[in-house]
């Protein structure tokens, strides 16, 4: 680190020299020495090539050295001392000015990369609401917030990670309204953060949650600033790495991905009967298949006798037990999702077709899975897809296997006894002190009314307390409700 | 974060009422109606106010000594020796309740479910599910227990409205046919159900205590007495009190009685679910004590270390405990004093020999400590 | 971490435990087992019972599954109960029996004879069997009522499953379920009556088919008779069960108006009177509806109907009279009035229960009918 914090010296050719020698002497370096006109001394104008914005280093030599204050208006810069500086500069892209004999120098944006324009989320479409999803550019994502939350309660504080990269990340909390402690806690836990390179979002957020092992999710993303902006107004915290089009948003709890900010564009009706169905999914999503196995091979009796005769004459033909010919649908469902994927576009609706004739019908009648199992994979699967947060959508889908494994082993009793298991896991999960299952246990009948239910706009006068916001009343004081 | 473990008002609610109910609802019916058959709701009654006192004694221990467990309150009441056997005897008695309830469950599944799954694979699976939320911590434990409540209370609500139209309230006449007393035979066994909330002396002092920690504590008992009374009073206007006593799980029975959209019936086996999850916390609970006490006596710093032999040690001991089903219910009618001695009597003792000392010493501890 | 090492040793315990389970698991795959529909229990030749399984063939090929239409065949076996004829019939299926399933209990008359209890009880000790699974008795060979073929159903336990739902509508038989005849045989709340099935020629084809009408009686544990198709209708009228039956008076020239009874209350009233002897008393409500008016010299005026209600209370009253009669000679106390006694009195009926069945034979009933009749359907 001694080296790295070497500090400009007046000598400029030992300054370009160290500032090479950083660089691994780099050839995309660039290093112009421009000499002064009213004897302001010579300057040097360092920057990578191909990183600058040409138009702007135009602007930049031509305006030098008499317009350098105007820059400084018009774009960001920021004064630089040491030779790791520059040399972080350079590599996020700005162009570095150093003064002769001055021993520092000035870093002006300039950064241009192509970059895809604003475009509605991938992973998040909604048929209602706004339609802007975050890119991989930082500056606009900060601006999306920024554009979505014009209050200068919002502050953005910046910090670096990443010993070799020196990621900047952007955490941002509303004043006055989240939880000063959560925020140390954030600034605490990123500045923690060992790794040399950080390659995405879910390598901050692998490092910050608390419980390293977890299964699922202890912290959310989202590729909508309104989303964003949403979680800002409950006192949470959201963080933007450069490069990554997702925020992460914390602290984050079970229930909570069961929301869509498209509920909050409906009526309240429809909003809360969509979330209901949500969370029905994820239970048809996680147990269907378990109880499918555990009720035709152990509780037969429950079965209407109708029903059950008609199972028996369809499952007739298959050799296999159950549960191998559960594993086996949801195997090939599996497959063909992650086909679906990775597929190139082109090529998809072969795969629809192939998956929908093979493994469906052909399937059924060379009697290798009966059609009720059929429906039974492609009722779970479809089930799974409903779920706004894709994390929990693939968790689900781990704890299917689980649970229907158990089921086949002891039938209901299986299913229960894999589903307390998951509940103790989830009731022991916290993320950022706040415990993963809450409102639902610790019970708070206000805050879980909340979740699961979309309450009208004008109930909605209290802020959720989960995350412990400084203020709990969104509307003005003496509001009518 | 070090966090200090607290639990709430209402978990603590939750822990002390499915520790009540849920064995006593499979039991209680047959038992309590072969005693009193169709006046057993005399019984639960019965119960229902020896177990308030019962849960008086603990809280009142604890606000003679805050924040300390029975097992530490023995000790500063009798002394080294004798408190030392006293904190013995606790824990040797939670350890065997343990293992009496993993035992009853086990057995409750083989016959109300399917009885070719051996015992042991739903013993062992059981003490896994135990063992891995004690681990967590009673925090964890408190949580769970909670959400199970309102799963089991809906669904015990569920199935006496689903019957409604079963129910021949005339089935309770006549009462008291024999005189009022002779109801009373069977009330040690009542009142031991009800003493199964004595773990409380060990959760008390982990519990935030607020003004509304005894009523809630007194809640507890009253949603645990409403629910075994909708049990046994159920089972009797379904089946009639003789009828009741003829079965082993008359609240089995009266799930098999369900019957919806004509062709939908037997929905015992999935309703049986409510009872994984009251048995869980059951065991849950007491294994939990059992360690605690363990912790508590011997000074042990890392507790956790105990759980596996402790695990193994209560499967083998539900294992051999009995023979078998029948043995089992008629030792639980007749030894119900074995129960009682460590419920009941144990801490009334404690109780009055702590009430003599705080005669003599001047009252200076307060009520709200944590 | 020593947590994690826990964690491991735990998921380890756990591997391990379920591979033990996995071992030996009681599940039963689809395509190991028959469902079994019906059962009927006879006498056997060589043994004392002799159980018949009508069992489900399992029709397989053909994209739509074929539900209740499918064919059916019998197993039946002997042995000393019925739980050891059931267990040994495993010897001759291909399959494990599944017994969940089934539907109905025929039991034949002979079969009876001895006692209703053991066999109550017997299948009650068999955990498989639904509360709801109905009870019938059969003249003859129960066998061979189960084997009888049905004009649509392939599988008979559909019939009499479809012939006791009928029973609400035309009073001819009643829904009699395991659940119910266990409850009131060990309460001793009242005597038992199981439905008859008969076997009859449809008048059409010359085909024999199945009939539910009538009731076998019991008083306590003894086949004690049987209650004709009227009489039936005047127990499940008296006992509140009833909602639907059809009423006939004679309006001269031997011809008759019919009428549908399409709503029947009645409420017994158990008393004692001031020589603590026991009183019983009927309220029935009854609305009717003509269906048919072939007496053309009257009009439906309000006059008529009051007469004809008149005429109604006093047959509906005389029917029940006949059929209490009836089950006072048989010494049956199908309507619970003991009980009742019991209920209100239990000091008096310590005293009355050794002679009950005498007591009940003294009884004399006081019937009140209102009838209302409602409208004639043919005028709307």
């Amino acid at each position: 680190m001694e080296a790295d914090e070497q500090r400009f010296t007046s000598n400029m050719a030992e300054n370009k020299q160290l500032l090479s020698e950083r660089m691994y002497h780099t050839e995309d370096l660039m290093m112009n020495d421009i000499e002064g006109q009213n004897g302001e001394g010579q300057i040097t104008i360092c920057h990578l090539t191909g990183l600058a914005n040409e138009e702007m280093l135009r602007q930049v030599y031509a305006f030098y050295p008499d317009h350098v204050s105007l820059l400084r208006t018009v774009t960001s810069e920021s004064e630089i001392r040491t030779i790791s500086e520059a040399a972080k500069e350079l590599a996020s892209g700005n162009t570095v000015l150093l003064y002769h004999n001055k021993q520092y120098g000035i870093s002006i944006d300039t950064l241009s990369v192509q970059l895809r324009s604003v475009e509605e989320p991938v992973s998040e479409a909604a048929v209602k609401g706004a339609r802007s999803g975050f890119t991989e550019s930082f500056r606009n994502n900060l601006a999306l917030i920024r554009y979505h939350c014009p209050s200068p309660d919002l502050k953005i504080e910046f910090k670096d990670a990443g010993v070799v990269t020196r990621t900047t990340m952007a955490v941002i909390s509303i004043g006055g309204l989240t939880n000063p402690a959560l925020l140390e806690e954030v600034h605490r836990r990123l500045q923690e953060i060992p790794v040399d390179i950080i390659p995405g979002d879910n390598t901050v957020e692998e490092w910050i949650v608390d419980n390293r092992g977890t299964l699922l999710p202890l912290i959310e993303t989202t590729e909508r600033p309104d989303r964003v902006v949403a979680a800002l107004l409950e006192g949470r915290i959201a963080i933007i790495i450069q490069g990554s089009p997702f925020a992460l948003m914390l602290p984050y709890v079970f229930l909570q991905a069961f929301q869509v900010s498209e509920d909050y564009a409906w009526n309240y009706y429809i909003g809360s009967s969509i979330r209901f169905m949500r969370l029905m999914c994820a239970f048809i999503g996680a147990l269907l298949p378990g109880f499918y196995v555990a009720t035709v091979t152990f509780h037969h009796e429950l079965v209407p006798t109708s029903l059950l005769q008609s199972i028996a004459s369809a499952r007739e033909p298959v050799p296999f037990p159950a549960v191998i010919e559960s594993f086996a649908m949801m195997i090939a469902f599996e497959i063909m999702r992650e086909a679906g994927v990775r597929m190139p576009k082109q090529v998809g609706q072969a795969v629809s077709i192939v998956g929908a004739l093979i493994l469906g019908q052909a399937a059924v009648q060379a009697g290798i899975v009966s059609p009720i199992m059929v429906i039974v994979a492609a009722l779970t699967g479809i089930a799974t897809f409903t779920l706004p947060s894709t994390a929990i959508n693939y968790v689900i889908r781990i704890i299917q296997f689980g649970i229907t494994f158990m089921a086949s082993v002891l039938g209901y009793v299986g299913i229960v006894a894999a589903v307390i298991m998951l509940m103790t896991y989830l009731a022991s999960l916290r993320s950022f002190g706040v415990p993963y299952l809450s409102p639902a246990a610790p019970f708070d009948f206000e805050q879980l009314a909340d979740i699961v239910i979309r309450r009208p706009s004008t109930f909605n006068n209290k802020r959720p307390g989960l995350f412990h916001p400084l203020r709990r009343r969104r509307f003005r004081e003496g509001t009518r409700r | 974060m070090m966090r200090q473990t607290t639990i709430s008002n209402q978990q603590m609610m939750a822990l002390l009422v499915i520790s009540t109910v849920g064995t006593a609802s499979l039991y209680a019916p047959a038992i309590l109606t072969q005693y009193a058959s169709r006046d057993s709701w005399v019984l639960v009654l019965l119960g229902g106010v020896v177990g308030i006192l019962n849960v008086l004694v603990f809280l009142q221990l604890n606000k003679w000594y805050p924040g300390k467990s029975i097992i530490a309150i023995s000790r500063q009441v009798l002394g080294g020796w004798l408190g030392g056997l006293f904190s013995f005897l606790f824990f040797f008695y939670f350890l065997d309740i343990t293992s009496w309830v993993l035992r009853e469950y086990a057995q409750f599944f083989i016959i109300a479910l399917n009885p070719m799954i051996p015992q042991n694979g739903y013993m062992i699976v059981g003490i896994i599910m135990c063992a891995y939320a004690v681990f967590h911590g009673l925090e964890v434990i408190a949580r769970v227990a909670l959400l199970i409540l309102g799963i089991s209370v809906m669904t015990f609500l569920f199935i006496y409205i689903l019957l409604v139209s079963q129910y021949h309230f005339e089935y309770l006449l006549p009462v008291m046919e024999n005189g009022f007393w002779s109801s009373f035979k069977g009330s040690f066994v009542v009142i031991s159900w009800f003493g199964d909330m004595m773990f409380i002396s060990m959760i008390i002092q982990y519990v935030k205590r607020t003004k509304k920690t005894v009523p809630y504590a007194i809640i507890g008992i009253g949603i645990s007495f409403a629910l075994l009374m909708m049990a046994v009073v159920g089972c009797i206007v379904v089946f009639g009190g003789k009828g009741a006593s003829t079965f082993t799980y008359p609240i089995v029975s009266l799930i098999q009685n369900i019957k919806l959209f004509r062709d939908i019936e037997r929905l015992d086996a999935i309703l049986i679910a409510i009872w994984v999850m009251s048995s869980f916390v059951k065991v849950t609970v007491y294994f939990w004590s059992a360690l605690q006490a363990l912790t508590e006596w011997l000074h042990i710093s890392r507790p956790r270390l105990f759980i596996p032999p402790l695990a193994v040690a209560v499967v083998i001991c539900a294992r051999f405990k009995i023979w078998g089903l029948i043995e089992m219910s008629s030792l639980y009618d007749r030894q119900a004093w074995y129960f009682l001695i460590f419920q009941l009597v144990l801490p009334i003792v404690l109780f009055l020999v702590a009430a003599a000392r705080q005669n003599s010493i001047p009252e200076e501890k307060s009520y709200g400590s944590g | 971490m020593s947590s994690r090492k826990f964690r491991l040793l735990g998921l380890l315990a756990m591997s391990v435990a379920v591979l033990l389970i996995g071992a030996c698991d009681g599940s039963l795959e689809l395509n190991e087992i028959h469902i079994v529909h019906s059962i009927a229990i006879d006498k056997g030749e060589n043994a004392p019972i002799r159980v018949t399984a009508e069992i489900a063939k399992i029709v397989t090929g053909g994209q739509q599954p074929k539900g209740m239409q499918s064919d059916s065949f019998y197993l039946s076996h002997e042995g000393e109960n019925a739980f050891e004829a059931a267990r040994l019939m495993r010897n001759k299926s291909d399959r494990m029996l599944l017994w969940g399933h089934t539907s109905v209990i025929l039991f034949s008359k002979d079969v009876m004879k001895d006692g209703l209890s053991p066999h109550i009880e017997s299948i009650r000790r068999l955990r498989q069997f639904r509360n709801s699974t109905l009870l019938y008795m059969t003249e003859g060979k129960a066998y061979e009522r189960l084997q009888m073929s049905a004009p649509n159903s392939m599988i008979t336990s559909q019939v009499l499953k479809g012939l006791a739902e009928n029973g609400k509508a035309t009073a001819m038989t009643m829904k009699v379920s395991l659940i119910d005849v266990y409850r009131d045989y060990i309460n001793e709340f009242r005597d038992i009556a199981i439905p008859a099935i008969l076997q009859v020629k449809d008048s059409e084809e010359n085909k024999r088919i199945l009939q539910a009408t009538g009731l076998y009686i019991f008083q306590k544990d003894h086949l004690a008779g049987t209650l004709s198709p009227g009489q039936t209708k005047a127990f499940m009228r008296a006992s509140n069960q009833m909602s639907g039956s059809l009423e006939k008076i004679p309006c001269g020239s031997g011809q008759q108006i019919s009428f549908e009874n399409i709503n029947n209350n009645s409420k017994m009233h158990v008393t004692l009177d001031s020589k603590r002897q026991p009183q019983v008393s009927f309220d029935i409500n009854a609305d009717l509806t003509i269906t048919d008016m072939p007496c053309k010299e009257f009009d439906i005026t309000p006059v008529m109907i009051h007469a004809w209600e008149d005429q109604l209370n006093l047959k509906i009253a005389e029917d029940i009279r006949k059929f209490i009669r009836y089950t006072q000679k048989r010494h049956t106390d199908l309507l619970g009035v003991g009980e009742w006694i019991h209920r209100k009195h239990p000091q008096v009926w310590k005293t009355m229960k050794e002679d009950w069945p005498e007591q009940y034979s003294r009884i004399q009933p006081k019937i009140e009918v209102h009838t209302r009749i409602d409208h004639s359907n043919f005028i709307t």
